[in-house]
């Protein structure tokens, strides 16, 4: 039997809001004002977020990328919010999913440069001058775990942890390790959630290369360019003794793997599966749905009809925001949160039903063919 | 209500010192270093030009297989001990594959310096870039970029094995591999999955690899041989030694396994773990954050410290490893720290990041089930801030039930596997 665990608060930054209160009345900005070149970063969702607005220490930012930023600020939203500094450190438990880190291409160039000899790269050159163009601690700013390690020390967290990568469905794996976490008693409460990939020309061509920028949001048969989003989505997770106010409550979560070699997508069995172990029955007003290349699309729409029938309402995020990638599922969550609590934000406002939503389901998936589903539940 | 009991029918290895477990406890038992000078790139100008290397034509087959366009060299590994895992404990007659899952613990590879310097290209130096020009080059290789992916491990091996169950990716440095067996035993225990593929690997030898762990002062500068320069524990050793490898466990849920009549080989009785929360780039001076994830492992196994046998070491072979973890070794055990065997399989296998935590705890099991306790080799100077028993330069024969393996990554994450004997 999945455990019951409640969300008591949420933290999050975007392009388009820098926190959850301000969420509900966040606009996006209109995509037929951007230009059609997928290179041009205007065209994505880029965070704005400072070293100085999260008050780091220059000293403390130079290994810090902004995906660290990113998380300590929703990480410190979601952690003030609920009060979570009652709490012995070792029993806050702490969760997170990661986008892929890219290299600051900036931080090893100059050094590539000055280590060139007659149009080659020469390891001599590298070890005479070229090594000293990059800061001997850069190292560390392209480990994954880093900045979760860094956003535990500024919120002195020492329990159960675990960080996930980068699997688009990894932010509903970190939820549902955080669940179960508190359920073992291995941690009194948890702070679980996700930050994306920070925008840049790596991972922008990442993005193009797998055929991820032509997705099929409203229809499958007609693909849309999907850009990417920045941000990042946490979530205060506790059981059912919290005196905080519950906003929402996570009852059911499935996981499953296929991958159909001749499609190149997920298979419609493997997205059954998981949505079938996250529901076990339960009727289902929205899904949100993945939606990502064709075949996934054909495939998730045909298995939410097999389970559901043809009259479930079901809709994607990713035309209107953007593609958060491994912080996709948990930003969604956030706004299975808003809508839970009678709160339509703007941006989805025309997309959903102004009606009253008890129980939603998020879909998620890798380009790989791991599929994940979690229940989230109005209390 | 009872906890489920989650016992071991698997295990698989491919290290610098064996293409199977086998092989790698058999010389890991005989003290036999795997480390050698680097010959896979070139090390010119590096102030450490040692590794631990695996062996190309251990792997040959499946760098020409269907999957070896995307995977990275750890990937390739981790499939061969995942073989070696899959088929000691018979996973193919389970029918039911939505509940066998798979938590591994890898980074992906590094980028290439000849992509690096075919980047350049398009770049002023100054912060500008040519994006149009690139793309139209070609751009960077989709193959390679997948390689780059840690997650890319679990898709191959949910394919190729047809795991339809959970399926994870930690990514947490040096306690990755532990930590993702930690994961897939709370995930058997839950009743998520009966059976859990898990492990970790690591393939970072490469230019880029030790560019960022020389820049970091953390890898061996000072060493008279390659075999003799992963000394943990000793007073002369300067750094640790990279490596890479692969280590796989398949967890099963005890009744699942008696069901089926798998040959049980060991179980996972409890898992911790922590973070430091002290600073990104040192250890707790008190090694609080490996207290902590040790006294959960002990208590998560329902034990006290008096019921631990032997404690597989951390033991990086860095300065600062090696005494914290021996301070914080004191302080979970008391006056009886001094009577624990602790011993490091890096000292012979060197530092495989991601692939340590998971290639520690079947050489543990393989040591209980042996009753061979592996030594600490290079062992030579005691330093006097490390004065604990640490198995010297030779193993010793003694039964043992229970252990500990731990695990501490950069930044300060932590690791603590208790793992056992079966006993019926």
């Amino acid at each position: 039997m999945y455990p019951k665990a409640y969300i008591t608060s949420v933290g999050l930054i975007t392009a388009f809001t820098k926190d959850f209160e301000n969420f509900i009345n966040s606009k996006i900005p209109e995509r037929d004002k951007c230009s059609t070149d997928f290179f041009d970063l205007k065209n994505h969702s880029i965070c704005n977020i400072s070293k100085d607005s999260l008050d780091i220490s220059s000293k403390d930012s130079r290994i810090m990328g902004k995906h660290t930023l990113m998380l300590i600020k929703a990480s410190e939203e979601a952690y003030k919010k609920t009060g979570f500094d009652r709490y012995n450190p070792e029993e806050i438990g702490y969760f997170s999913a990661i986008g892929m880190i890219d290299y600051e291409n900036e931080d090893l160039l100059s050094a590539v440069i000055k280590s060139m000899k007659e149009g080659q790269f020469d390891l001599q050159e590298f070890f005479k001058k070229g090594y000293r163009e990059i800061y001997p601690l850069w190292p560390l700013s392209m480990l994954n775990n880093i900045s979760l390690c860094q956003s535990a020390i500024r919120l002195n967290i020492k329990g159960d942890n675990c960080v996930f990568t980068p699997h688009s469905d990894a932010s509903l794996h970190s939820i549902n390790e955080a669940i179960w976490s508190i359920s073992n008693n291995k941690s009194k409460v948890a702070l679980a959630g996700a930050v994306s990939e920070v925008i840049s020309p790596q991972s922008i061509a990442r993005y193009i290369l797998c055929n991820t920028n032509k997705s099929r949001v409203s229809s499958p048969e007609m693909p849309v360019d999907i850009y990417m989003a920045e941000g990042s989505v946490f979530f205060a997770i506790e059981g059912e003794t919290t005196e905080n106010k519950k906003l929402a409550s996570l009852s059911g979560f499935g996981a499953s793997f296929g991958f159909d070699d001749v499609s190149g997508g997920v298979t419609e069995q493997a997205v059954k599966s998981s949505m079938y172990q996250a529901c076990r029955g339960k009727k289902v007003d929205l899904v949100f749905t993945h939606y990502s290349r064709q075949q996934d699309s054909f495939n998730e729409i045909s298995a939410i009809k097999g389970i559901f029938g043809d009259d479930v309402e079901f809709v994607s995020t990713k035309s209107l925001i953007g593609d958060m990638l491994t912080c996709a599922g948990a930003f969604d969550c956030a706004l299975a949160v808003s809508l839970l609590n009678d709160k339509m934000p703007v941006f989805i406002n025309g997309h959903v039903k102004e009606k009253k939503y008890n129980t939603i389901l998020i879909n998620a998936f890798s380009v790989e063919g791991n599929v994940t589903s979690i229940l989230v539940e109005r209390v | 209500m009872k906890k489920k009991r989650v016992v071991i029918t698997g295990y698989g290895l491919i290290t610098p010192l064996g293409k199977d477990a086998i092989e790698t406890f058999d010389k890991a038992s005989k003290g036999i270093s795997g480390i050698d000078y680097i010959k896979s790139f070139d090390t010119t100008g590096l102030p450490c030009t040692i590794g631990g290397e695996v062996k190309n034509e251990w792997i040959s087959d499946l760098e020409n297989s269907r999957f070896s366009k995307y995977a990275s060299r750890g990937c390739l590994l981790l499939l061969r001990a995942v073989q070696e895992a899959y088929e000691q404990a018979g996973l193919k007659e389970i029918t039911n594959t939505s509940q066998i899952g798979i938590s591994i613990g890898c980074h992906g590879d590094n980028p290439k310096v000849k992509d690096m310097v075919f980047v350049h290209k398009f770049y002023d130096g100054k912060g500008n870039w040519d994006y149009h020009k690139l793309q139209k080059a070609g751009g960077y290789s989709f193959l390679n970029f997948m390689k780059r992916k840690p997650d890319i491990v679990t898709s191959i091996i949910a394919h190729k094995f047809d795991c339809k169950g959970l399926n994870i990716v930690t990514v947490s440095a040096c306690s990755a591999g532990a930590q993702a067996i930690g994961e897939a035993y709370k995930a058997v225990i839950d009743g998520r999955c009966k059976v859990m593929i898990t492990g970790g690997a690591e393939s970072i030898i490469d230019f880029f690899g030790y560019l960022g762990f020389t820049l970091l002062k953390a890898l061996a500068e000072r060493y008279s041989s390659p075999q003799g320069a992963s000394r943990p524990f000793d007073r002369k050793r300067s750094g640790f030694v990279m490596s890479e490898g692969a280590g796989v466990l398949i967890l099963e849920d005890y009744e699942h396994a008696t069901t089926r009549g798998a040959k049980i080989y060991g179980e996972v009785l409890g898992y911790g773990s922590s973070t430091d929360a002290y600073r990104i780039t040192d250890m707790h001076p008190q090694g609080l954050g490996a207290v902590i994830a040790m006294k959960k492992a002990i208590a998560d196994a329902g034990l006290t410290t008096n019921d631990i046998d032997y404690i597989n070491a951390h033991g990086t072979s860095t300065i600062q490893n090696d005494i914290t973890e021996t301070l914080a070794i004191k302080q979970v055990f008391g006056e009886r720290a001094r009577e624990i065997p602790i011993s490091s399989n890096k000292s012979m296998l060197g530092h495989t990041i991601a692939g340590a935590g998971a290639i520690e705890a079947v050489l543990t099991i393989m040591g209980m089930n042996n009753s061979i306790i592996l030594a600490t080799i290079n062992y030579e100077f005691p330093d006097p801030k490390c004065d604990l028993y640490y198995v010297p330069n030779k193993a010793i024969m003694k039964e043992h039930k229970i252990a500990l393996s731990n695990s501490f990554g950069f930044g300060g994450q932590n690791a603590c596997l208790c793992l056992g004997k079966f006993l019926s």
